[in-house]
């Protein structure tokens, strides 16, 4: 069974321009424990543009990465360096934008590299973007992987409120920020274990560039792919763009070719294990030869700057410390952290509950109805309110995360804390304390328990970890539709999915055999067109009024990329609703409020604008999917089905995979069906309404309890039947052995 | 077995709320409509599969880590408790299962007749006590020369006579002289020992060592017989050789203490349970037991046994258990026929509550019935259920202080989040206050039980901690009867319910306080304040029931009728007897008649069954009364005689039954919601009261007197 995977969004550990007045509570004091880190002179900004021709390592991150939003973001990178680099670059380059409302005064940048905070950068870039190069102290820098830690404190100029907290950004330009690689410090490819460190594109995006002609027959392609996945797989690239030319590539990135396959001007420089490395003899371009029938390439892990731990499969509890989150002391009005859990494609929820032991505290600054609240995937589920006018501290305090709103995939646990205080009446911005209003220690624990395993389709993280022979349908050799299906197989590979045996077929769909099918919408076969149909719905109009909790929670998700759809966020087709239906909405409201989920809520239709990607899984077949109103539930052997990847057009297509990769959200694909909208690059994910369970071949003992539960859990009206039935049972039976028995 | 598997999966939430929703409206369908037979059955499969379904919940759920020892001990302690109550609840439902009405018994001939002999044991009984229940036994129907009655006086015994104090000495040989006296005049036989061994159950073996009759029959001293009483059970022994006893109700005159000071005359009697659902329940499984009086025994089978069991001091259980085990039959006839006294004073409701309860711990403990060889296992469990019931004491007890560990100590007793309390523990709430309504409604109000419990736990607690040290040590006591109250009281043993009160309320008042300063525990204060509130109820109304009120009447008065004649001097008044109670009775006058205040005379009466025989006794006006038809007037007996306790048992006892469904007819029934907010309104008025006796009744409180016994004015 695949082990649970959890990453960490990590946070600062320490609120830099603040540190001078991070005069906590006793409560607070007692629990954090952490020193303060040191104060950072703010280094000398440059408005000037690099000048043209320096080399940077850029970070593994697009334009979506490296905005942060929010009073304290912080986020963490891999960046690869060759041995060259690491020991003669001086300088890590910030290219910095804020918005006006930000108060240089309390808003920074601050920029850690391998665990060393190097520089607080003021946010003072509301007009231009503004360059800042920081000196890197040699001998910090290793050959092979750094981290790169970037944390944003941002402040609002006038208004203290937790609403206008919203409004605060910052982001780094992607194509100017990173590592400023001296003049001949370049290190030279030589072998498979640096193309790591080739230069990343502008959107911190790996660009492969394929040569393979047009119209390339299905064999050809088929070779391609197998070899674009051995590349990922073995030189561990992050975000995968491919691109298809028969000549060679432009720009930052490395041109794939298919062994046997070498253009004139290929010169070798190392071949490892089936890969081999030269150089464009005329335009020194980075080229790689991939046998395609190589051995097959160990599993991606993925990226190091995501924070993946392996807890053992019968759960685990881990100290946010081992998860690589330290003590965060916050001095603002809207704290916000998340931790994402990664669950294996046959994670089956039970009625049982993840926690989190919170230690830490906050301060007597608060007032009333400031709290924290836990949300799972954009649902509230509990609560921890802080008490107004008097310091708290934590000692774990137990906070819980019930199973069912976890789902196979990844998960995003969000904790949100509002921390209003008496003093942001006045907002007097200069003046007022900045003083620590919540600590959340590093000994806090997360503890997700042991779960049962019972695959259920449609499901995406199901149909990624497809193994055995994959079926891959182009609807041609064009060079867009080769470039996105190779680009999904590429990020497939990236993202860990386990290795399969590719069978390209151009044009004709086998609707017998579910595959990988990418493809535009008016290319897509009858019956699966119709089952996207199913999973979507035209665009609703907005809503006249969002009010700030939407706008809340928009924010938010906003903030950590992903959200699942909501009744507000997709109307389905216009149908006055019945009596009934109205007081089974309200009925399901009022006990929502309460606590109670019935239904899925996460299940409401998509809606799709023109230039939306959608990626979905779909049941073989076509198969309407089942209604929650179904009694009985569908089992299957066969746990194979479709995985959708499609837009309106080719372009489109091609378009939106670039934007997905870029954005760094592949692992957010989730559920029945996502919308990545790539002007925003927000994903919408849709679980499935009704789920077909996938026989186990083998069954585990200690599984079939929890998986029983599980079932009669997502099958309500089956449990009420099988209850009436049983009871029904045992009372007639029961009354007739009591009448036979004993005295009459 | 499925029913099983299911009970136990693990749900979500959701589903469990589906699933106890759904089942609690069908159950409220069938309670509803009143259906039955198979209907019964579901209902109660819905029932108890939502209790299993919590209490498995509980156990693997919402027990604090064992990492927290505090914690862990405290809401371990919580979880016995609970699983305790479902384990009660179970062996219950099992027991009456299917309640079985018997047949009445076939008429024998005179010569089937098999011979009897009567035991009325008495310990310190007053003898205007023993005296009518002597009487209606010599006047119960039976072949002649088949019935002998013995009085089996363990208050005259030599070695009470002889003893070296002596006041003792004295008080016992005028009891014994008095006693004879009476039971010459009623042609009973007396019987003293040399010494009380054993308590009730040497003293009925006396009895047997001294008796020949094929049948034994125990009444308690109080406990007046119904002419017709072997008529009704005697017939039984014929068809069944194996048959060892015919159990009957014990019906009451006078209210318990508990219901006469919550002033709850309405509401079924505390033992209307017992002896209408749960014996008959027994009865089914062949487990009704003796219960110490009102009982027909075959001798054989007691001899075969060595007679009455002693080794606990419920010695009448226990000898049913024995007897049980060895193959004899048991059965019950539902008809009551004796009419007996409860314990007037709290405490001596206490105390003959404390006997029952370590009697049935001793059983529990030394006999274990469960295990005990040659039952077969229905019978098991019912005496498993019987003997067990009587541990409530601890889980009551558990109940009233767990959530004070909460308050005043913040351990985690109960590991749960609001929709798991209100999915399971609301739900296993309603489920029981269902079960109860719908099962036992007939003959029991909602939440009596638990008042009863709590009044009685507070007490009791360490009565079953002390069997449980030392199972052996229990001395029997003799629970005082016909006692009366001059002025309202607080009762001697008050002050623990006071004390627990004002510990309830205090949780309550800190569990105020944590809700208004804790806003993250909240949502557990609430719980936690929705059970202390329940706690301040029963403690409300503890403190009703000990805040005694006035009761000068030793033993009610009891509806008659009967004609008679009062003669002052020459004139002879015919008169038609009212009403009448062991100490006197009422009158009405015919047109025109007139008695003179203090008037002393003679009341002069037939005997029904043989008029040739007329029955004089003295008596005295006492009041004047006017009538519905007429004027009536009050007279007082006075003076020993045969003839007083005849026409007593004649006229007031004769049949049982005329009684009890009068009494029956003042009982009404009342639902889950009417008797929850009587609940409410009975604890703020039964508080109130309470607190008052505790500031203006504690000084002016008098002792409890025994009732004046006939004995101090017979020569």
């Amino acid at each position: 069974m695949a082990p649970i995977k959890v990453l960490a969004l990590f946070r600062p550990h320490a609120f830099l321009l603040a540190a001078s007045t991070l005069a906590l509570t006793a409560a607070t004091a007692a629990a954090d424990g952490a020193a303060p880190a040191p104060f950072v002179i703010a280094p000398r900004t440059v408005a000037a543009a690099v000048p043209g021709g320096v080399l940077l390592k850029r970070l593994p991150a697009g334009q979506d990465g490296l905005t942060f939003r929010g009073e304290m973001a912080s986020r963490r990178f891999a960046v690869a360096l060759g041995r060259s680099e690491a020991a003669r670059i001086n300088t890590f380059q910030v290219a910095l934008r804020n918005t006006v409302s930000l108060l240089p005064e309390h808003s920074a940048i601050t920029i850690s590299v391998n665990g060393r905070t190097l520089a607080a950068v003021p946010a003072n870039a509301a007009d231009k973007t503004m360059l800042v190069p920081i000196a890197v102290p040699a001998g910090l820098l290793v050959p092979g992987a750094n981290t790169v830690q970037v944390t944003a404190t941002l402040t609002h100029r006038v208004d203290c409120s937790v609403p206008a907290t919203y409004e605060l950004w910052a982001t780094l330009d992607p194509s100017h920020t990173g590592f400023v690689v001296p003049d001949g410090a370049a290190d030279q490819i030589a072998g498979v274990a640096d193309l790591a460190a080739a230069p990343l594109a502008e959107d911190g995006t790996t660009r492969i560039w394929v040569r393979m002609r047009e119209g390339a027959d299905e064999a050809e392609i088929g070779q391609a792919a197998r070899a674009v996945q051995t590349l990922v797989r073995r030189a561990k690239l992050v975000r995968p763009v491919v691109e298809v030319a028969p000549e060679a590539g432009r720009g930052p990135g490395l041109d794939l070719i298919v062994a046997g396959h070498e253009p004139e001007g290929f010169a070798p420089l190392a071949k490892t294990a089936g890969i081999g490395v030269g150089q464009d003899a005329g335009t020194g371009r980075i080229m790689v030869e991939v046998d395609p029938e190589a051995d097959e390439a160990p599993r991606a892990t993925p990226s190091v700057a995501a924070g993946v731990v392996e807890p053992p499969r019968d759960g685990f509890r881990k100290s946010f410390a081992q998860l690589g989150r330290n003590t965060e002391v916050f001095t603002g009005r809207r704290y916000e952290a998340s931790l994402a859990v990664v669950l294996p494609p046959d994670f089956m929820s039970t009625n049982d509950r993840a926690r989190l032991r919170l230690d830490g505290g906050h301060s007597a600054t608060l007032v009333d109805g400031d709290g924290l609240a836990l949300r799972v995937n954009g649902t509230l589920v509990s609560s921890v309110p802080l008490l107004a006018r008097k310091a708290e501290r934590f000692d774990h305090r137990e906070v819980e995360l019930p199973l069912r709103f976890f789902h196979p995939g990844r998960n995003d646990v969000t904790i949100e804390g509002t921390l209003s205080a008496e003093a942001d009446a006045q907002c007097k911005t200069m003046t007022m304390p900045h003083e620590a209003r919540l600590t959340i220690a590093d000994t806090s624990e997360l503890e997700f328990p042991g779960f049962a395993h019972l695959t259920t389709i449609p499901q995406i993280p199901a149909a990624m970890a497809a193994r055995g022979d994959l079926p891959v349908y182009l609807p041609g050799s064009d060079r867009a539709s080769m470039a996105a299906a190779l680009t999904v197989l590429a990020n497939l590979a990236a993202s860990g999915s386990p290795a399969a045996t590719l069978q390209v077929h151009l044009g004709i769909v086998d609707e017998d055999r579910p595959g990988l099918l990418v493809a535009a919408a008016d290319q897509l076969p009858a019956s699966i067109s119709g089952a996207l149909r199913s999973l979507t719905a035209p665009v609703a109009p907005a809503p006249a009024s969002v009010d700030a909790a939407n706008a809340s929670a928009a924010d938010t998700d906003a903030a950590t990329g992903a959200s699942e759809t909501t009744p507000a966020d997709a109307t389905p087709q216009s149908v006055a609703p019945t009596r009934l239906g109205v007081l089974v909405d309200g009925v399901r409201a009022g006990l929502r409020s309460r606590g109670f989920f019935f239904g899925n809520d996460k299940a409401d239709l998509l809606t799709l604008k023109s230039d939306d990607l959608l990626v979905a899984a779909v049941t073989p077949g076509g198969k309407a999917p089942r209604d929650s109103l179904d009694v009985m539930p569908r089992f299957t052997r066969d746990a194979t089905h479709w995985l959708v990847v499609t837009a309106s057009s080719p372009a489109t297509l091609d378009g939106g995979l670039d934007r997905l990769a870029a954005s760094g959200r592949w692992d957010q694909l989730r559920g029945e069906a996502v919308k990545f909208d790539p002007t925003s690059g927000e994903i919408e994910v849709r679980q499935p309404r009704g789920v077909t369970y996938v026989l186990p071949s083998e069954v585990v003992v200690a599984d079939v309890r929890p998986i029983l539960g599980g079932l009669m859990s997502d099958n309500i009206l089956m449990s009420l039947a099988i209850l009436f039935v049983v009871m029904g049972t045992l009372g007639v039976s029961t009354h007739a052995l009591v009448r036979r028995m004993g005295a009459k | 077995m499925l029913a099983l598997l299911y009970a136990e999966l693990p749900l979500s939430v959701e589903a469990q709320l589906a699933i106890v929703v759904s089942a609690l409206g069908l159950m409220v369908v069938v309670k509803a409509l009143r259906l039955g037979g198979a209907w019964r059955s579901v209902f109660l499969a819905l029932g108890t599969f939502i209790v299993l379904r919590y209490i498995i919940w509980r156990v693997t759920s919402t027990v604090p880590s064992i990492s927290s020892p505090l914690d862990f001990a405290a809401g371990a302690m919580l979880v016995l408790a609970e699983c305790y109550c479902v384990t009660m609840m179970f062996l219950s439902l099992f027991t009456i299962a299917d309640p079985i009405d018997r047949p009445r018994a076939p008429l024998l001939s005179d010569d089937e007749a098999p011979t009897v002999d009567i035991f009325v044991p008495s310990y310190n009984e007053s003898l205007d006590i023993v005296a009518p229940t002597l009487a209606a036994a010599k006047r119960i129907t039976y072949p002649a020369g088949k019935l002998n009655v013995f009085l089996l006086d363990d208050g005259g015994t030599d070695a009470k006579v002889n003893s070296d104090d002596p006041a003792t000495a004295a008080r016992a040989l005028k009891r014994r002289q008095t006693m004879q006296a009476l039971c010459r005049e009623l042609d009973v036989q007396y019987l003293a020992r040399e010494e009380n061994q054993h308590a009730k159950a040497g003293n009925l073996n006396n009895g047997l060592a001294h008796s020949t009759g094929d049948l034994v029959v125990v009444f308690d001293a109080d406990h007046v017989p119904a002419q017709n009483f072997l008529r009704e059970t005697v017939g039984h022994f014929r068809d069944d050789k194996k048959l060892f006893l015919v159990q009957t109700p014990h019906f009451f005159l006078n209210p318990d203490p508990i219901e006469r000071n919550l002033r709850a005359s309405q509401m079924p009697t505390e033992n209307e349970m017992f002896y209408g659902l749960v014996q008959k329940g027994l009865d089914k499984w062949n487990a009704a037991f003796f219960c110490g009086s009102a009982a027909v025994l075959r001798r054989e089978a007691l001899e075969q046994v060595g007679g009455f069991h002693g080794s606990s001091i419920t010695e009448d259980a226990e000898s049913a258990l024995e007897l049980h085990s060895r193959g004899w039959n048991s059965l019950y006839v539902e008809t009551p026929m004796v009419a007996g006294l409860q314990a007037e004073k709290f405490d001596a409701f206490i105390t003959q509550r404390s006997r029952w309860c370590r009697g049935m711990v001793q059983i529990l403990l030394l006999k274990t019935p469960l295990f005990k060889s040659g039952l077969s296992v229905p019978q098991r469990l019912s005496y498993l259920a019987s003997s067990m019931f009587w541990l409530f004491p601890l889980s009551r007890m558990a109940f009233i202080f767990a959530p004070m560990l909460y308050i005043f100590f913040d351990l985690k007793i109960y590991v749960a989040n609001q929709q798991e309390f209100f999915a399971y523990t609301v739900a296993y709430m309603a489920s029981a206050l269902l079960i109860q309504s719908y099962i036992f409604g007939r003959v029991r109000w909602p939440w009596i039980s638990d008042v009863y419990e709590y009044i009685q736990s507070v007490m009791l607690f360490r009565a079953v901690i002390s069997v449980f040290i030392n199972p052996r040590n229990p001395k029997f006591e003799v629970t005082a009867k016909g006692q009366t109250l001059e002025h309202d009281r607080i009762s001697e043993i008050a002050l623990p319910y006071f004390v627990v009160f004002f510990m309830v309320l205090a949780s309550l008042v800190v569990l105020g306080y944590r809700f208004a300063y804790e806003p993250e525990a909240r949502e557990l204060i609430g719980v936690v304040g929705v059970w202390s509130l329940l706690n301040l109820i029963l403690a409300g109304l503890g403190l009703g029931a000990v805040c005694e009120l006035r009761e000068r009447r030793s033993v009610p008065r009891v509806d008659s009728r009967g004609a008679a004649t009062l003669v002052f001097g020459t004139e002879a008044i015919p008169v038609t007897i009212e009403d009448m109670s062991f100490g006197g009775l009422q009158v009405r006058l015919p047109d025109g008649a007139q008695i003179k205040p203090r008037a002393s005379g003679t009341l002069r009466m037939a005997d029904p069954a043989d008029p040739s025989r007329i029955w004089e006794t003295p008596v005295v006006g006492v009041s004047r009364r006017t009538l519905s038809e007429g004027r009536g007037v009050g007279l007082r007996f006075f003076g020993v005689n045969g003839d007083r306790f005849r026409i007593i048992a004649a006229t007031a006892f004769a049949d049982v039954g005329i009684v009890y469904r009068k009494r029956q007819g003042q009982v009404t029934r009342t639902g889950i919601l009417h008797g929850s907010a009587l609940m409410t309104l009975w604890c703020i008025v039964q508080t109130g009261r309470g607190l008052y006796y505790a500031a203006f009744r504690r000084d002016g409180a008098s002792p409890s007197a025994a009732a004046p016994s006939s004995e101090s004015s017979v020569a």
